[in-house]
C-alpha cells in the first residue's frame, strides 16, 4: 500500500512539470489507477474481518472507469480534436512549479504532523498523501493555463478528497461515491464542451483570452 | 372528529398539488387549463377551510409527526386555534379569489396560464403548510418557498420592464427580511435542545432578557418587513401594481398576514412576556406605519397603490393592537392583552375581507377600462352600480364607519388604548393619550382617501371614452365581491360572537388571557341606523319626497363637460398643503410660448424614505463595489490562486 500511495503522490508532483496535456493525462491515469487499488487495499489491511469485498470492488471499479478509462479518454479526444500538440502555456518555468510542489508536500507533512490531522478523528495514515494530491492538484490548475489542464487539475483534486475520505471511513456508502462521480461527469463533460466553444472562440485554449469576457 | 380534520388538511394540501400539476399537461389548451387549476384550487380551499373548522374546535392542541426530512428535522404539525385561524381565512378567501380568477384570467389567455396556475396554487399550499408547521426550519422553508413563489407571481407581466423592476424590489426585500427571521431562529437554537417549537418554548423559559431581546428584535424587522411596516414598505406599493388583481388581492390580505402569525406565534406564544419597550416598539411602529400609510395613499391615483399604501396603514393598527396587547401583558394586565390582541387578530381577519373586496374591484374596474389611473375614471356608477356598491361598503369598511367590520375591530384597539392611558405612569401617560390620536386621525384620514377614491372613480361625469362605455362585468367576478361585502357587513353586525372565538385563541396560548366579555357597539348602530332610515323613508312617503325629478346639472349656462370636475389630485390638494412638511410636493408649471391655453402643472412628492434612506445605501454599495473592481482582474488563475491561497491560509490557521 506504502507503494501506491507513493506512486499517487509521485505522479501528481510530476504532473506539475510536464508542458505536455497527454503526458499529463498519462499521469493521471497512473494516479487514478494506484488510487482504484487503494479503494480495495486500504479497507482490506484496515477492517481485516470485517472486510466486504463486494463494496469495496464496486467502488473500486467504479473509480477505474470513470476516472482511469471514460475521463482521460474524454480528455485526450478532445485534445486530439484541438489538434493542440504545442506546449501549454505556462504561468512560470517548469522548475519552479516543481519546486512550489515540493514545498506544498512539505507543508502537508508539517500538517499532517501537527495537530490538525493527529486528532483521533481525523488523522489515517494516508491522510498526508491525500492533502498534498489536494494542494497540488490546485497548485497544477494555477500553473497551468490551457483549458484542458484545468480539468485534469479538477481531477487530481478529486482524487486526493477521495483518497482521504475512503481511508477515513474504509468506503463511504455507494450513493455517495455515485454522487461525487456524477459530479465530476458532468462537471468534466460540460468543461469539455466549453472547451470546444472557447476553442471555436478563439483559436486557442489559452485560458489568458477569457479576460476579454469581462465585463 | 380529530382525524377528520387532518384528513381534510391533507386532502386540501394534494389538491393543491394537483391543481399546480395537471394544468401544465393542459397548458395547449389554455381555458381549459384555467379551469382545471381554478377548480383544483377551489375544491382545495374548500376542504381547506373545512379542516380549519375542525381544527378549530379540538378542544387541546395536537403535535403530529408526519416524516423526518433529515436528522433533527421533522415535518411536524401543530394544529392550535391560532393555526386554524389563519388557515380559515386563508382558505376562505382563496375560495372566493379562485371564483374571480376563472373569469378575470381570461383577459391573460395570450400568456402562460398554465404556469400561473402552478404558481398560484403552490404558493396557497406554502401558505397553508406555514401555519401549520413546528420546527424553525421546516418554518423556514416554506417561508422561502412561500416567497419565491409569490416573486413568480408578482412578475407574471415580466415582458413590462417596471414589473421586473417590483419584482426584483419585492425578493430583495423579502430576503432582508428573512435574513433576520434565520438569524434570530439560529440564534435561539443555540440555547434550546433542537429547533421544534416545543423545545424552543422550553428554551425560552431560562433565557437571559438581553438575548430574548436581540431574537425579538430580529424577528421585529424580519417579520416587519413582510408585513410591511414603515420604513420597511416600499415593496408594497411596488409589487401590488404590478402582480394581477387576483394575486395583489392574495399577497394583500393573506400573504402579509402570515408575518403577523409569527409575530403572534414566535413572540407572544413561544418568546414569552418582555419588558415594556418591546410593546411599545411596536406599539410606535404600528402608529407610524398607519399614519404614512394613509397619508401616501391619499397622494395616490394609481387606484392599486393607493390600496397597497392602505396595507401599510391597515398592518399598522394591527400592529397598534399587538404591542398594546404586549405593554399589558409586561405590566401582568392579561385581562386587557387579551383584548387588544383580540382586536388586532380580529383586525386582520376583517382587514383579508375588506382588502380582498377592493382590490378584486379595483381590478374588474382597471381591467374594463385599461389603466389604473383615477383620473381616467368617472361616472362608472350608472354603468357598474353593483361594482360600485361592493365598492362603496368595501370603503365604508376600511374608513372604519360604524356599523361595519373595520369598525368593530378598531373600536376594540381605540378602547384599549383608553384602558392603557388609565394604567400607565408618568410620561408614557402621554404617549398613550396621544395614540389613539393617531388611531383617530388615521380613520379619518383613510375615509378621506376613500372618498376621493370612491368619488373621482365612479361618480361625476365620465372623464374618458372608455369610462363612458364600462360595462358591469359577468356575474363571475360580481359574486365573489358581492359575498365578501356581505360578509363586511356580517363581521360587523356578529362582532361580540367573533372576538368572543378569537379569545378563545388566546386562552390557548396562555391561560391568564381571559375575557368573559367584549363590549361592542355595532348592533346599537345598526339599529340605530336602521331606525333612522326607515323613519326618513316613512317621512319620505307621508310627505311625498319620493317624486324624483332628473335634470341637468345647472352650470349658469354654461354646458359642463369633464374638464371642469374636481380631479383626485386636486381633492387631495389641501392635505398636501396640510402636511407638506412631511410630504414635501414641489411644484412645476411649464408654460407653452407658442400656446398661451397650453399650461401643464404638475405636483410631486419627494418620498423621504427612498430619498433619505434608501438611496444612499444604495449608493454606497455601488460605490464601494467600483472600489472593490479591482479584485475582478478578468484572469481565471488570479481566481484560482485566491481559492488556493485561502485554502492554504485556513490550513495553517486550523492547524
Amino acid at each position: 500500500m506504502d507503494f501506491l500511495s507513493f506512486i499517487f503522490l509521485i505522479s501528481a508532483l510530476w504532473m506539475l512539470q510536464t508542458r505536455n496535456v497527454t503526458k499529463s493525462v498519462y499521469l493521471l491515469i497512473l494516479q487514478s489507477l494506484s488510487l482504484s487499488i487503494l479503494m480495495i487495499g486500504i479497507p482490506m489491511i484496515s477492517l481485516g474481518y470485517d472486510f466486504n469485498l463486494f463494496h469495496s470492488a464496486i467502488a473500486a471499479i467504479l473509480t477505474f472507469c470513470v476516472k482511469v478509462v471514460f475521463l482521460p479518454f474524454i480528455i485526450l479526444r478532445v485534445n486530439k480534436k484541438l489538434r493542440s500538440n504545442d506546449l501549454v502555456p505556462m504561468n512560470m518555468s517548469q522548475g519552479l512549479s516543481l519546486l512550489i510542489g515540493i514545498f506544498l508536500i512539505g507543508f502537508s507533512q508539517v500538517l499532517n504532523s501537527s495537530g490538525f490531522f493527529s486528532t483521533s478523528h481525523l488523522s489515517s495514515g494516508y491522510s498526508f498523501f491525500a492533502i498534498s494530491s489536494i494542494l497540488i492538484g490546485c497548485f497544477y490548475m494555477l500553473s497551468h493555463r490551457a483549458l484542458l489542464c484545468q480539468i485534469i487539475g479538477i481531477i487530481v483534486m478529486e482524487n486526493g478528497i477521495f483518497l482521504y475520505s475512503v481511508s477515513l471511513t474504509n468506503g463511504m456508502p455507494l450513493i455517495f461515491e455515485f454522487g461525487t462521480f456524477f459530479d465530476l461527469l458532468v462537471g468534466v463533460l460540460v468543461m469539455g464542451i466549453m472547451t470546444n466553444y472557447i476553442h471555436g472562440l478563439f483559436e486557442s485554449t489559452d485560458t489568458e483570452n477569457l479576460t476579454e469576457l469581462k465585463g | 372528529m380529530i382525524d377528520l380534520g387532518f384528513i381534510l388538511f391533507y386532502l386540501s394540501v394534494g389538491f393543491y398539488i394537483l391543481g399546480a400539476i395537471v394544468p401544465l399537461a393542459f397548458s395547449k389548451n389554455k381555458t381549459l387549463s384555467l379551469k382545471i387549476g381554478s377548480y383544483f384550487g377551489l375544491t382545495a380551499s374548500a376542504l381547506g377551510f373545512m379542516s380549519g373548522v375542525f381544527i378549530f374546535l379540538l378542544p387541546n392542541p395536537i403535535l403530529f409527526n408526519l416524516l423526518v426530512i433529515a436528522p433533527n428535522i421533522v415535518l411536524q404539525f401543530y394544529f392550535d386555534k391560532l393555526c386554524a385561524f389563519f388557515l380559515l381565512i386563508l382558505s376562505a378567501i382563496n375560495f372566493l379569489i379562485m371564483i374571480y380568477s376563472l373569469e378575470y384570467m381570461k383577459s391573460y389567455l395570450n400568456d402562460n396560464i398554465a404556469k400561473f396556475s402552478f404558481f398560484y396554487n403552490l404558493f396557497i399550499c406554502s401558505m397553508s403548510i406555514l401555519f401549520l408547521v413546528s420546527n424553525s426550519i421546516t418554518f423556514l422553508i416554506f417561508w422561502e418557498l412561500m416567497s419565491i413563489l409569490s416573486y413568480f407571481l408578482v412578475t407574471f407581466e415580466y415582458r413590462h420592464q417596471h414589473v421586473r423592476k417590483a419584482g426584483f424590489f419585492y425578493i430583495f426585500m423579502t430576503h432582508f427580511g428573512t435574513v433576520f427571521i434565520i438569524s434570530g431562529l439560529l440564534y435561539w437554537g443555540t440555547f434550546s435542545n433542537g429547533l421544534s417549537f416545543d423545545a424552543m418554548k422550553i428554551a425560552a423559559m431560562h433565557m437571559s432578557m438581553f438575548s430574548k431581546s436581540i431574537i425579538f428584535l430580529c424577528f421585529l424587522i424580519g417579520f416587519g418587513t413582510k408585513a410591511g411596516i414603515v420604513p420597511l414598505h416600499i415593496w408594497l406599493p411596488m409589487a401590488h401594481p404590478s402582480a394581477p388583481s387576483n394575486v395583489s388581492a392574495m399577497m394583500s390580505s393573506v400573504m402579509i398576514k402570515t408575518a403577523i402569525y409569527g409575530i403572534f406565534r414566535f413572540v407572544i406564544d413561544m418568546l414569552g412576556v418582555g419588558p415594556i419597550w418591546w410593546g411599545s416598539v411596536i406599539l410606535f411602529i404600528g402608529i407610524a406605519s398607519s399614519l404614512i400609510g394613509v397619508l401616501y395613499a391619499l397622494m395616490e391615483h394609481d387606484i392599486k397603490k393607493l390600496l397597497a399604501y392602505h396595507s401599510v396603514e391597515n398592518i399598522g393598527i394591527i400592529f397598534m393592537g399587538v404591542g398594546l396587547g404586549a405593554i399589558f401583558s409586561s405590566m401582568s394586565l392579561y385581562t386587557f392583552a387579551a383584548i387588544a390582541y383580540c382586536a388586532s387578530l380580529f383586525h386582520v381577519l376583517n382587514h383579508a375581507v375588506f382588502k380582498s373586496l377592493l382590490f378584486l374591484s379595483a381590478g374588474s374596474i382597471s381591467k374594463i377600462i385599461g389603466t389604473r389611473d383615477m383620473e381616467h375614471y368617472g361616472g362608472l356608477i350608472k354603468n357598474m352600480p353593483k361594482t360600485a356598491l361592493s365598492f362603496l361598503i368595501g370603503s365604508l369598511a376600511i374608513s372604519a364607519i360604524p356599523p361595519l367590520n373595520g369598525f368593530a375591530s378598531e373600536y376594540q384597539i381605540y378602547i384599549s388604548m383608553l384602558n392603557l392611558s388609565y394604567f400607565a405612569h408618568s410620561y408614557w401617560k402621554l404617549f398613550a393619550i396621544l395614540s389613539p390620536v393617531a388611531l383617530i386621525l388615521t380613520g379619518a384620514l383613510a375615509a378621506a382617501c376613500f372618498v376621493k377614491a370612491f368619488s373621482v372613480s365612479f361618480l361625476a361625469l365620465p372623464r374618458s371614452s372608455e369610462a363612458k362605455n364600462a360595462k358591469e362585468p359577468n356575474l363571475m367576478i360580481i359574486l365573489p365581491e358581492a359575498i365578501l361585502a356581505f360578509s363586511c357587513i356580517l363581521l360587523g353586525l356578529l362582532a361580540s360572537n367573533i372576538l368572543f372565538y378569537i379569545s378563545k385563541i388566546l386562552l390557548q396560548i396562555d391561560s391568564n388571557f381571559n375575557v368573559v366579555y367584549f363590549q361592542t357597539t355595532n348592533l346599537l348602530f345598526f339599529i340605530i341606523f336602521g331606525i333612522f332610515f326607515s323613519l326618513s323613508i316613512i317621512f319620505g312617503k307621508i310627505f311625498g319626497l319620493f317624486e324624483i325629478r332628473k335634470v341637468p346639472t345647472w352650470g349658469c349656462g354654461i354646458s359642463l363637460n369633464s374638464k371642469m370636475e374636481y380631479t383626485a389630485a386636486s381633492f387631495s390638494q389641501p392635505i398636501r398643503r396640510t402636511y407638506s412638511f412631511f410630504l414635501r410636493p414641489h411644484r412645476k408649471i411649464t408654460l407653452n410660448p407658442a400656446k398661451p391655453l397650453d399650461i401643464l402643472f404638475s405636483e410631486d412628492l419627494k418620498p423621504p424614505f427612498t430619498t433619505y434612506l434608501y438611496s444612499p445605501i444604495r449608493k454606497f454599495i455601488l460605490n464601494f463595489s467600483i472600489k472593490m473592481r479591482f479584485l475582478q482582474s478578468g484572469y481565471v488563475h488570479f481566481y484560482l490562486a485566491y481559492i488556493f491561497i485561502t485554502l492554504v491560509v485556513l490550513l495553517l490557521w486550523y492547524r
